[in-house]
């Protein structure tokens, strides 16, 4: 992985250093809340409900074992005991004290971490593919172009107070697992007929308010010139988006608004005209950077034939094998998903011993790495087969072998109501009533993959419009509420789901799921044919008739 | 006189501001280098006589730039004037001048700002900011002083972030 040199480790210096003085001065009076406010936001810092929380940046996903400790630090000297996996793969602290926060990004730097641009009206964390360099199906790795596209952000000049939040996702693979179409810019890499590497380049996608998918702006996009084109989209943005109206201000009103044709006109205007006065990158910037992600030192297997399953193995490990563990490009690899769903515990929250002891079985395990998804869980992604087995039994001894990933349980939810100041509604709680619902894994298998995302409230941080069903935290006279979608999807294919209908209290949700449920089970045409093909097969009528029936 | 922060120290300022909207009976006065509103400038159509110097001018942060090439080419001073410290959009508009336009007078960052903000002012091509209070002129002072590295360079030396760093 990307390790810093000394121009990171200067900047990364300077930046905790001015933030403690940015907080000297608040704290002196020198500054007002007002001013405060953006300032302490582009370093990660909010004030929540209870405390300020603090979000961590964790560069397209990637953590070290090193890294992992560091935050068990952090969880334990600052924090209480526990800390969160959001839905972009950053880490929350949400118990630290204000005036603590310059030395925490103390320690954070000496992990070579930050929690620069991770909130605020500017350039965030730019995501990526949690399976990035081990799985097959991809063009080429993009984290290489993730490190060049961090490092381009942060702290860039002229885009550090932009209309509103800036999100960059890059692929290389086939399947989109970091669902481009719902940033603002989407890149996926792609080879030209010549052979030369590229990116397809999508924006104005996001959720929120109005859910949109990016729109395609440039069909090849050279390498080389990637930096050059992100500068004309943003330039164009900056000078151009909404200022006026908070829930207007995101880059997608822009291209709705004079339309996908207009806006890549623009921006190639814009374009052409910096394309001679910037440098380009180099190829050999481009092969420095891919230098920190080649491939780790794996044993050589020659077959990738199943290994005999251990006679002791129950049934729980066969489970974890089909639902929390995948092939990997290397013979004899399988890449392991850490669930950090287990019933009774809200979804992306992890505790320090769990850091700890994750951070020594992938330095046991896994090369000392470990990636963080959007789904909210962990993954180990080089393991031996031949560990499997070991691996399984220290982690069931951890809460993290629960074996429903992909399943309706695996659900993504946002802190919500407890939490966060901006919520409508409570979601964890929505979410325990769901999971208790489904506890029977048997039921849940025979479901299949099925998405379930919870957000508190319009922000719609755990994305609920691309879940299959989607819960949204309303509030109706000071009440909650929630709004159920269905239909939206991510991976092969992205959409956005549709408001089944009227938004219900909290106590009738997990029924009304249930009640989704039973409609699909009936109606599907096989055990294969997915939620979203029934959905999209039968429409909402059925759907919406069953939940809306008496007795819910 | 009124001090700014221009290249790097606190100076008198050499520039007076006239706001206020003029009579057809306006003459200049004989010491002073005006800046005016951009129509008040445009009113003149493009006739100084009288004047010292050709006046600057003070434009929005989100001006259209194309309509203006005119008084870009002409003027030895351009003042962008911020509405919110949070609206960035100076910053983009500063670039554009200095990359495209090539605009290589004063240029002023003005309204709305925060000291906290300036050196992201002076990379993006200012080199003169005013502050009405004088502590925050010091603290722009004190806040460029150890301005360190940087990923991007700044508009004259724009770079990509591995390219000094590979050669080395
Ligand atoms: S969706 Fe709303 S409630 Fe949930 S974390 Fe985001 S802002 Fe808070």
């Amino acid at each position: 992985m990307y390790q810093y040199d000394e121009l990171d480790h200067e900047v990364v210096q300077n930046r905790v250093l001015q933030f403690r003085h940015q907080m000297e001065r608040y704290l002196n009076g020198d500054i007002s809340e007002e001013a405060f406010l953006p300032l302490r936001l582009q370093n990660g810092l909010y004030v929540q409900k209870h405390a300020p929380m603090l979000r961590v940046a964790v560069p397209y996903g990637m953590l070290s074992s090193t890294q992992l400790r560091m935050m068990a630090k952090i969880c334990r000297d600052y924090d209480r005991n526990y800390c969160h996996i959001t839905t972009r793969q950053n880490i929350q602290f949400n118990w630290v004290e204000l005036t603590d926060v310059p030395d925490i990004l103390d320690e954070l730097a000496s992990a070579e971490m930050h929690a620069i641009q991770t909130s605020g009206n500017c350039i965030r964390n730019t995501t990526s593919d949690p399976l990035a360099g081990v799985v097959d199906d991809e063009v080429t790795d993009p984290r290489p172009y993730c490190e060049i596209i961090r490092q381009w952000s942060t702290l860039h000049p002229e885009f550090a107070f932009l209309p509103r939040k800036f999100k960059i996702a890059v692929i290389g693979a086939e399947e989109d697992r970091a669902s481009i179409r719902l940033h603002d810019i989407g890149l996926r890499l792609v080879r030209s007929d010549s052979g030369e590497l590229g990116f397809n380049v999508w924006a104005g996608g996001g959720l929120g308010r109005t859910p949109m998918l990016g729109s395609l702006i440039r069909e090849f996009l050279p390498q080389t010139q990637l930096l050059g084109y992100l500068k004309a989209i943003l330039r164009v943005y900056n000078r151009y988006g909404r200022r006026d109206n908070k829930y207007k201000a995101r880059i997608k009103i822009l291209v709705s608004s004079l339309g996908t044709e207009e806006f890549t006109h623009q921006v190639e205007q814009e374009f052409e005209r910096n394309y001679a006065a910037d440098p380009q990158l180099s190829n050999e910037e481009i092969s420095y950077a891919q230098s920190f992600f080649s491939a780790p030192d794996y044993e050589p297997f020659e077959a990738d034939s199943d290994l005999p399953v251990p006679i002791s193995a129950p049934e729980s490990y066969h489970r974890w094998i089909e639902r929390n563990v995948r092939p990997h490009k290397q013979h004899g690899y399988r890449i392991v998903t850490l669930s950090l769903k287990y019933f009774g515990q809200a979804p992306g929250d992890i505790t320090t011993e769990q850091l700890e002891s994750i951070a020594e079985l992938a330095d046991r395990y896994s090369f000392g790495e470990v990636r963080t998804t959007q789904q909210q869980n962990i993954v180990l992604t080089d393991v031996k087969r031949t560990d499997l087995f070991n691996l399984w039994h220290e982690i069931n001894r951890l809460n993290l072998a629960t074996p429903t990933v992909g399943t309706l349980i695996d659900t993504v939810c946002c802190p919500g109501g407890d939490f966060c100041n901006l919520a409508n509604a409570r979601s964890l709680s929505v979410n325990a009533a769901i999971q208790q619902r489904f506890e029977d894994l048997d039921r849940l298998y025979a479901l299949g993959d099925l998405s379930l995302r919870i957000s508190g409230c319009i922000n719609a941080c755990a994305h609920h419009h691309i879940a299959n069903i989607g819960i949204l935290g309303v509030d109706k006279n000071g009440e909650e509420f929630y709004q159920i979608t269905l239909g939206g999807q991510t991976g092969r294919q992205s959409g956005i789901g549709k408001v089944l209908g009227p938004s219900l209290p909290h106590d009738k949700v997990a029924p009304a799921v249930e009640r989704i449920i039973e409609v699909y089970l009936e109606a599907r045409s096989s055990a294969t044919e997915t939620f979203t093909t029934t959905y999209q097969r039968l429409g909402k009528a059925p759907f919406k008739e069953r939940v809306y029936a008496t007795g819910l | 006189m009124q001090q700014v922060f221009k290249n790097g120290v606190i100076q008198d300022d050499h520039w007076s501001h006239l706001d206020a909207q003029i009579g057809a009976d306006f003459t200049p006065e004989p010491e002073v280098h005006y800046i005016l509103p951009l129509d008040i400038w445009q009113g003149f159509a493009g006739d100084f006589s009288g004047f010292i110097s050709c006046p600057g001018i003070t434009i929005s942060a989100d001006a259209d730039l194309a309509s203006l090439a005119d008084a870009i080419e002409r003027v030895p001073l351009i003042a962008i004037e911020f509405c919110s410290f949070t609206d960035g959009s100076g910053f983009s508009t500063a670039s554009l001048l200095r990359e495209d336009y090539k605009f290589d007078g004063e240029l002023r960052a003005m309204g709305a700002i925060l000291p906290d903000q300036v050196p992201y002012l002076l990379r993006c091509g200012f080199n003169s900011v005013e502050f009405p209070r004088a502590e925050d002129l010091q603290h722009a002072v004190a806040l460029t002083g150890g301005a360190g590295q940087s990923y991007q360079g700044d508009v004259e030396t724009p770079r990509t972030p591995f390219q000094q760093r590979i050669a080395k």
